[in-house]
């Protein structure tokens, strides 16, 4: 889960203009006098982009806010219209690379981060109706799915979970490779 | 005797496999007959003393027993003692929590090559502590018992394709099966628990000829 | 990483990474703020676990509230970094709070003399201390509050 907060930027020619963002969660409006937090990453720069995910870390509605400056000089705050919940993220598919090592079925996943679990489905190539699943978290290495039987192909496909927001990603291409030797028929 | 600038560094809990032992170091060189006092208690306690910690000249002091109960956290201090001349501030650690802080060893594994399989046999390592029958426990044991999940992994390196993966398992009895006969792997073993990863057992293995043919 | 708590017939759910994440980059120096190593609010004694089932809801009820109304305000001076850690775990508490309140129309928390007691304990002690040290003790004791719902 990626959020970054993005704005339109401010031009005033001759100067160099700056931002700073800030946010709000649901806990700094009720019970924190509505106060806001800068985010230190994003103060003073100059690009018109701010990750924001290591702030919008709960599943509650947050406000956000940036303005310009331009010295001592600095604009009104520009606030979201509608607050922000991260439930409305939306996950892509995860990159997956299948490979074989002689009889092993061998799978690479893109590291995403603790939030996410990998679903990962693999079944032999014409028995679409008998598939494995296996649960892995968080994973930067090749992983061992499991044995094949020599010359027979397997298929594979993916879908990330994450389980703070209880949502989950469409499911990657199918990947299918043979293992080695020869299908005994 | 008029206290002194501390003559105490780094007060701190190294602990590995739940065997806690407190150590602290010496500001420059200690002067002759400097002597140190252990204190010990679980958060929120009173200071007790460490009985075979007191006028101690060494800089370490065993409190594995002192502090056994692992979901409990504990503080250390320590002060020393110059005859005829000072006694130092007491320097205390951290917070110390034995199921959070200790360091697991490298497991001890037992293997078998075959012609086309490797049977890996991982014996976790021992705790100083034990059970209700004086059984000695191991670090699964006691991450059962707080409810901890744990995983074996391993990663294993063929040198023939060149290719490396991971392979997580649940018990600490696996089989490797079908691999290249009369060929060497080479990798690690792993006990991951939660979030923190043991240190790893390096093995390298070569599979048996295939005298078959 | 969430953990699931079953009161009655509804459930909470608990994002235990976000929020041992949040603390764990706090934790050192928080717990290093705290200079009354013999003064515990969250005794081991009196844990949620511990709690009779049917207090446990109301119980954990009061520590949320404890935390989001007594505890995270008066902790949020320090560095960016450490006012931004503290929204983390606050935000999360709100999360769950939010929770727990929709479980009392369908459970109904009910609040007995084991689950006030055990608070009332709580308050009385993190009353005796002034409030910023007080404030400073109970966030530095937020593991002990994790492993609490981890074990419930």
């Amino acid at each position: 889960m990626k959020h970054f907060l993005v704005w339109s930027p401010v031009t005033v020619p001759g100067a160099a203009v700056k931002y700073s963002v800030e946010f709000q969660g649901e806990y700094e409006r009720d019970y924190a006098n509505d106060s806001w937090i800068p985010i230190g990453e994003c103060t003073g720069i100059s690009v018109t982009q701010c990750d924001i995910t290591e702030d919008i870390s709960a599943t509650v509605p947050y406000d956000l806010r940036v303005r310009a400056g331009v010295g001592t000089q600095a604009s009104h705050w520009a606030t979201l219209s509608s607050f922000f919940n991260r439930v409305t993220t939306s996950l892509i598919p995860p990159m997956l690379t299948v490979t074989a090592d002689g009889y092993h079925l061998l799978v690479e996943l893109e590291r995403l981060g603790p939030a996410f679990e990998f679903w990962i489905y693999y079944w032999k190539k014409g028995q679409g109706h008998k598939v494995y699943r296996k649960v892995v978290k968080d994973s930067s290495t090749t992983l061992h799915m499991d044995t094949m039987e020599a010359g027979t192909e397997y298929c594979v496909k993916a879908q990330t979970y994450v389980e703070a927001i209880n949502r989950s990603s469409n499911f990657s291409q199918v990947q299918c490779v043979r293992a080695e030797g020869k299908a005994i028929l | 005797l008029a206290e002194r600038s501390p003559l105490i560094q780094q007060p701190i809990f190294s602990s590995t496999n739940f065997e806690n032992i407190f150590t602290w170091k010496s500001w420059g060189e200690p002067l002759p007959g400097t002597v140190y006092d252990v204190q010990y208690k679980k958060y929120g306690d009173a200071w007790q003393n460490k009985s075979e910690c007191q006028n101690i000249t060494r800089r370490s002091c065993n409190l594995t027993l002192e502090t056994e109960n692992f979901t409990e956290c504990y503080y250390a201090r320590v002060r020393a003692t110059v005859p005829n001349c000072c006694v130092s501030e007491w320097a205390e650690s951290s917070r110390f929590y034995p199921r959070e802080n200790t360091i697991i060893g490298s497991p001890d594994v037992k293997y078998t090559p075959s012609v086309n399989s490797i049977k890996f046999y991982v014996q976790p390592p021992a705790t100083p502590l034990r059970d209700k029958d004086n059984q000695i426990l191991t670090v699964v044991d006691i991450f059962s018992q707080i409810g901890t999940t744990f995983e074996y992994e391993l990663t294993i390196h063929c040198q023939k394709t060149k290719q490396e993966w991971v392979k997580v398992n649940n018990n600490n009895e696996f089989e490797i099966s079908d691999l290249y006969p009369n060929t060497e792997y080479n990798g690690t073993i792993h006990i991951r628990y939660s979030d923190k990863i043991s240190k790893p057992y390096v093995f390298r293995a070569k599979t048996l000829s295939d005298t078959t043919w | 990483s969430l953990k699931q708590l079953h009161f009655g017939h509804c459930m909470v759910s608990v994002d235990m990474y976000e929020m041992r994440k949040g603390f764990g980059d706090i934790k050192e120096m928080t717990q290093s703020q705290d200079q009354h190593t013999s003064i515990r609010l969250l005794h081991g004694s009196h844990s949620l676990q511990n709690t009779k089932s049917e207090d446990r809801c109301c119980f954990f009820h009061y520590l949320l509230k404890f935390y989001l109304v007594n505890v995270f305000n008066q902790c949020t001076e320090g560095n960016n970094f450490h006012q931004r850690r503290v929204s983390r775990i606050a935000n999360n508490f709100l999360s769950i709070k939010k929770e727990l309140t929709l479980c009392d129309t369908v459970t109904t928390c009910s609040c007995g003399k084991e689950a006030n007691q055990r608070y009332e304990q709580i308050l009385n002690q993190f009353q005796r201390m002034d409030s910023h040290s007080a404030a400073v003790k109970a966030l530095g004791e937020l593991d002990i509050l994790l492993d609490w719902i981890d074990k419930t």
